[in-house]
C-alpha cells in the first residue's frame, strides 16, 4: 500500500514523512513489543522465583509441624502467605497425598483485575509451585501454591499501554520535528516545483528559480537556471527561425500565388486571375450599373516569328509587346495573357462605346514602331475584338465569346485591325468554331476508328528508280473526306495528341516495311516528318530503337526530316540527338532546306546526310531559264559538305530537266508519283522499280 | 520326634494366644501403645530442634530413660540410631546413672531433677505440671493427639536453645506460675 501511496501524487514532504513515520513506528512497535516481552518474561520469572522461596520457607516451617503432626501450626505457617496476595491457595500434604494443611485467600482481598485483562479469557490465570518438604532425606510431605496471574497480567497491560502511549508521543513529538525540518528543507523544492509551474503557465523562459540553499537542492535550482537560459536562448534563435521561415514561407505564398495567377513571362495576370477579374468587374458594373469593355487581342503571324527566328526570340518579343500595351492602357485596366499570343483586357467603367475604340485604337498605335527583340528589328500588328457589357451580355462566357468572335473577325478581314462585336459575327462564327471543335472530338477517336492512313510519296533519282518513299500522314474522316495535315496536325499539336499519333505512325510504317522486305522487295529508304520537339522529349528516340527492334528492322532504312527552325533550336542538345541516331545508322534530312536560318557554321557539325528542297524554290523555276541562283547554291553547298540532295514539288518535266541540269541527287512529286497508300506501294514495288515519266 | 511335636504345638499355640490377646485386647492398650510411641519418637525428633551449648563436647547422644518406661521399650523398637548425626544411646536409668552424662532425660517424676537445672540437660516427662516444676517439656493430650508444653526459662537455664520451629508447636509455660 505504502509502494501505492509513493508511487502516486504525494508530495515529497507527505512521502517522507510517510516513511520516517512508518519506520518510527515499525521501530517503536519493535522495541515496544521486545520491553514488553522482556517483562513479561521477567515479571514471569520474578514471581517463579518467588513463589519457590515462599515453597521452601512454608517447607521449611512446616517441617516440625508434619514432624510432630501439628496441623494446626502448619495453617498457621500458611497463613504467611496471606500477605502476598497474588497467592491464591496453598497447601501442605503428607506424603500420603493427605492434606495436611490449606489457606485460601479470602474472598474480600482486594481484586487488581481491570476489564481489559476480564476481557482476555484465553489468558492463563494461575500458576502452580510445589515444594517438597525432607526430613533426614525421607520426603515427609509437600507444600502446593497456587498463586494467581492477574497481577502479572495486569501489569504486562499497563506496560503494554505505557509503551504504546510513550510511543504515540514520541511519534507526535517526531512528526513535529520532521514537519519542522522538512518546512525547511523541502521549502526549495516548493519554489522550484512553483517556479516550473509559472514558467510552464506563463511560457515564460526569462523567469528563474530562487537559489534558497547551498545544498544538492540549490545545485538543481542552480542547474534549472542554466537550464532555463540555454532554453530561452534557444528559444529565441527559435522564435527568429521560426519568424524568418514565416517570412519565407509568406513571400513564397505570395509568390506562388502572384506565380499562379500571373503569367512567368510577361507579370500579366493569367486566364485564372483574369477570370476572377472580370466576374468582380461584372459585380462592380452590375452594382454602379456602369459599363465596361473586354478586349482580346490577338499577335498576328506570331507563330511564324517563333518557328522562324525562335522560341527565345518569341518570348522576348512577347515581353516587349506587354511593355508596349500597358503603356497605352489605365492603372485601373487590367492586361492579362490568356494563352500563347491571346492578351486580354478589361477597359473598367467607359461612358461608352466610344472610349473602348478610343483605346482599341491606341493599341494598334502602340504596335506601329517595330520591336527590338535579341537583335532583331521585328514589326507585328494585332487584331482585336471588342464585346461590351451590358450592351452585348451582361454573362462572362458570353462576354468572352464574343470578344473572341469579333477577334475571330478582325483576323478574317486582313489583321491589324478592331471589331466590336455583332450579332452577325455570333451566326458567322458558330460555324466554324463547331467545325474546329468537331474535328478535335473526332481526331480523339480516329486512331482506333481506323481513319488514319500512312501514304507513301516515291521518291527517284535521275535514272526514274525509285530510291525512297516519304511517309504522310492522311486522315479520311468517317464521311471519307481527306482532311488535310495543313488542319489536323495544327489540332493534334494544339490538343497533345500529336504524340499518340506519331507513335502509332510510326509502328505503322516499321510493320509495312517489315512487310515489304519480307516480299522481296529491294531496300528503299524510308523518310518521316519529325518535330525538333518531339525529338527533344526523353525516351523518343529509345522508343524508335524499341519500335525497329520489335519488328526486328535495322536502322539503316530510315531518314528523319527535321525543319531548319526545329534543327537550330539549342543547336548543342539537337547535335546530341542526332549524333546518337545517326551511329545507330539513321538518316538525317533538312527539310525544306533554305527557307530558315540554318547556320552554315552548325551544317559542318550536325551529322546531316541530306537537303530537301522547299517545293517553294521548284515552283518560282521559270521555263527556259538554266540558272536558278538559290537552288543552284543549295546544290553546289550539298556538294561541297557531301550530303544528298532531294528536290519536292516536281511537277513537270522542265522542272525535272532543270534539276537534272543543277546536279540534283533525287526528286518527288506529282511528276513521278501522287503519295499512294499501303497496297498501292506494295502493287508498284512488286511490279517495278522505276517510274516513268 | 515327640517332643518335637510337643515343642511345635506350644509353640504355635503361643502365637494364637498372643493374636487372640492383641487384637482382643481394649483399645485402651492400643491408644496407649501409639502414644507412647509418638512420645518415644517426638523425644528423638525434638533433640533435633535443640541447640545444646557448645561448650558441651558431644561424641554422641545419650538418651536417659527408666528400664520401666514404656516408652523405653517404644525407643528401642524404633531403632533410631543417631541424632544430628550423632550416635544415638538409650540408657537406662538406674542409682548409678550419671544424669550429668546425659543429653536427654525422660523423667517420669512430676518434677526435675534439681541437681541437673542447670547443666545442658534436656528434660522432658510425660508427668502433668513436670514444665512448671522446672522441667522443660511436658507431653500431654490434647483431642487424642500428643501435645508438648515448654518451659523456656528452664531452657534458659539450662543454656539450651530450641529452635523456633520447635517453639512454635510448644505450649510455653512459665515456672513462675508454679511459684505462686
Amino acid at each position: 500500500m505504502i509502494k501505492r501511496l509513493l508511487k502516486n501524487s504525494l508530495s515529497i514532504k507527505n512521502k517522507i514523512i510517510l516513511i520516517s513515520f512508518s519506520g518510527l513506528a515499525i521501530a517503536l512497535f519493535m522495541v515496544s513489543a521486545m520491553l514488553v516481552f522482556q517483562n513479561s518474561q521477567s515479571e514471569s520469572k520474578e514471581l517463579s522465583n518467588r513463589l519457590l522461596i515462599q515453597s521452601q520457607i512454608i517447607a521449611n516451617n512446616s517441617l516440625s509441624a508434619l514432624l510432630f503432626d501439628d496441623p494446626a501450626t502448619a495453617t498457621e505457617v500458611l497463613t504467611a502467605l496471606q500477605a502476598d496476595n497474588s497467592i491464591n491457595s496453598a497447601n501442605i500434604e503428607t506424603k500420603t497425598k493427605q492434606l495436611f494443611a490449606t489457606y485460601l485467600k479470602s474472598t474480600d482481598a482486594p481484586s487488581n483485575h481491570l476489564t481489559l485483562y476480564r476481557a482476555l479469557p484465553w489468558l492463563k490465570k494461575e500458576f502452580s509451585i510445589q515444594q517438597d518438604i525432607f526430613y533426614h532425606d525421607d520426603r515427609i510431605g509437600s507444600v502446593h501454591i497456587t498463586a494467581s496471574l492477574s497481577q502479572l497480567h495486569q501489569n504486562n497491560i499497563n506496560y503494554i499501554l505505557i509503551t504504546s502511549l510513550v510511543s504515540i508521543c514520541s511519534m507526535m513529538l517526531t512528526l513535529l520535528l520532521i514537519n519542522a525540518a522538512l518546512r525547511h528543507t523541502i521549502s526549495p523544492i516548493i519554489s522550484l516545483t512553483k517556479t516550473t509551474q509559472k514558467i510552464s503557465r506563463l511560457n515564460n523562459y526569462k523567469l528563474r528559480a530562487e537559489v534558497l540553499s547551498q545544498d544538492e537542492i540549490g545545485e538543481l535550482a542552480r542547474n534549472f537556471n542554466d537550464m532555463l537560459s540555454e532554453i530561452e536562448h534557444k528559444d529565441l534563435i527559435l522564435e527568429r527561425t521560426v519568424a524568418d521561415r514565416t517570412a519565407e514561407l509568406l513571400q513564397l505564398n505570395n509568390r506562388l500565388q502572384h506565380e499562379a495567377s500571373h503569367d512567368p513571362l510577361t507579370g500579366l495576370a493569367n486566364r485564372l486571375l483574369f477570370e476572377d477579374r472580370l466576374q468582380v468587374v461584372i459585380a462592380q458594373a452590375q452594382r454602379n450599373k456602369s459599363l465596361f469593355a473586354l478586349m482580346y487581342f490577338d499577335l498576328d503571324h506570331f507563330k511564324a516569328i517563333n518557328d522562324t527566328l525562335g522560341h527565345d526570340t518569341g518570348d522576348a518579343l512577347l515581353i516587349a509587346v506587354t511593355q508596349r500595351m500597358q503603356i497605352a492602357i489605365r492603372a485601373e485596366d487590367t492586361l492579362c495573357r490568356i494563352g500563347g499570343d491571346e492578351f486580354t483586357l478589361i477597359i473598367n467603367t467607359i461612358e461608352s462605346a466610344a472610349d473602348a475604340e478610343t483605346v482599341a485604337q491606341k493599341m494598334l498605335t502602340a504596335f506601329a514602331l517595330p520591336f527590338k527583340c535579341n537583335e532583331h528589328e521585328l514589326s507585328i500588328s494585332s487584331s482585336i475584338g471588342i464585346s461590351l457589357y451590358p450592351e452585348h451580355s451582361a454573362k462572362k462566357i458570353q462576354l468572352k465569346q464574343f470578344a473572341d468572335i469579333a477577334m475571330y473577325t478582325s483576323k478574317q478581314s486582313g489583321r491589324n485591325n478592331y471589331h466590336f462585336f455583332t450579332k452577325k459575327m455570333q451566326t458567322d462564327n458558330s460555324q466554324k468554331m463547331d467545325t474546329r471543335v468537331l474535328l478535335k472530338t473526332n481526331l480523339k477517336s480516329s486512331i482506333a476508328n481506323g481513319e488514319l492512313e500512312v501514304h507513301y510519296q516515291p521518291q527517284v533519282n535521275m535514272d526514274s528508280r525509285i530510291v525512297g518513299l516519304e511517309a504522310l500522314l492522311r486522315w479520311k474522316d468517317s464521311n471519307d473526306e481527306f482532311i488535310s495535315p495543313n488542319v489536323f496536325i495544327p489540332l493534334a499539336e494544339e490538343s497533345g495528341l500529336i504524340q499518340d499519333i506519331e507513335e502509332w505512325a510510326f509502328s505503322v510504317i516499321c510493320q509495312d516495311y517489315a512487310t515489304w522486305q519480307k516480299a522481296g522487295i529491294d531496300k528503299l529508304n524510308i523518310s518521316i516528318n519529325i518535330s525538333g520537339y518531339r525529338l527533344r522529349q526523353n525516351g523518343f528516340t529509345q522508343f524508335i530503337y524499341h519500335i525497329l527492334e520489335e519488328h526486328n528492322l535495322s536502322a539503316d532504312f530510315l531518314t528523319l526530316e527535321i525543319t531548319e527552325n526545329d534543327l537550330m533550336q539549342n543547336v548543342d542538345e539537337m547535335t546530341e540527338i542526332l549524333s546518337s541516331l545517326h551511329e545507330n545508322n539513321i538518316r538525317i534530312a533538312v527539310d525544306n532546306f533554305g527557307s530558315g536560318y540554318t547556320s552554315l557554321n552548325y551544317l559542318q557539325q550536325l551529322p546531316i546526310d541530306e537537303f530537301k528542297i522547299s517545293s517553294e524554290f521548284i515552283r518560282h523555276l521559270k521555263p527556259g531559264y538554266n540558272d536558278n541562283p538559290v537552288i543552284n547554291a543549295i546544290i553546289g553547298l550539298a556538294k561541297t559538305l557531301n550530303k544528298s540532295v532531294t528536290a519536292m514539288g516536281i511537277e513537270n518535266h522542265e522542272q525535272l530537266l532543270q534539276l537534272d541540269s543543277f546536279g540534283c541527287n533525287n526528286m518527288q512529286g506529282y511528276l513521278f508519283s501522287r503519295p499512294l497508300n499501303k497496297k498501292e506501294v506494295s502493287d508498284l514495288l512488286s511490279h517495278t522499280q522505276f517510274l516513268p515519266l | 520326634m515327640n517332643s518335637y511335636i510337643r515343642k511345635k504345638i506350644r509353640i504355635y499355640l503361643l502365637t494364637f494366644f498372643n493374636i487372640v490377646f492383641f487384637t482382643c485386647a481394649p483399645s485402651y492398650a492400643s491408644d496407649k501403645s501409639m502414644e507412647n510411641k509418638l512420645k518415644a519418637l517426638y523425644i528423638v525428633r525434638i533433640a533435633e530442634f535443640i541447640e545444646w551449648p557448645e561448650t558441651t563436647e558431644k561424641t554422641s547422644f545419650k538418651l536417659c530413660i527408666a528400664e520401666n518406661s514404656p516408652i523405653f521399650e517404644q525407643l528401642q523398637l524404633l531403632q533410631i540410631d543417631t541424632i544430628n548425626k550423632l550416635p544415638l544411646h538409650i540408657i537406662a536409668l538406674n542409682k548409678d546413672t550419671a544424669l550429668l552424662d546425659c543429653q536427654i532425660l525422660y523423667s517420669e517424676k512430676e518434677k526435675a531433677e534439681v541437681s541437673i537445672i542447670q547443666h545442658p540437660i534436656l528434660t522432658i516427662s510425660s508427668e502433668l505440671d513436670f514444665a512448671r516444676q522446672g522441667g522443660m517439656i511436658e507431653f500431654y493430650i490434647d483431642k487424642s493427639k500428643v501435645r508438648m508444653k515448654a518451659n523456656l526459662e528452664a531452657f534458659a537455664l539450662a543454656r539450651l536453645k530450641p529452635s523456633s520451629k520447635l517453639i512454635r508447636l510448644l505450649t510455653i509455660v512459665t515456672t513462675a506460675e508454679q511459684k505462686q
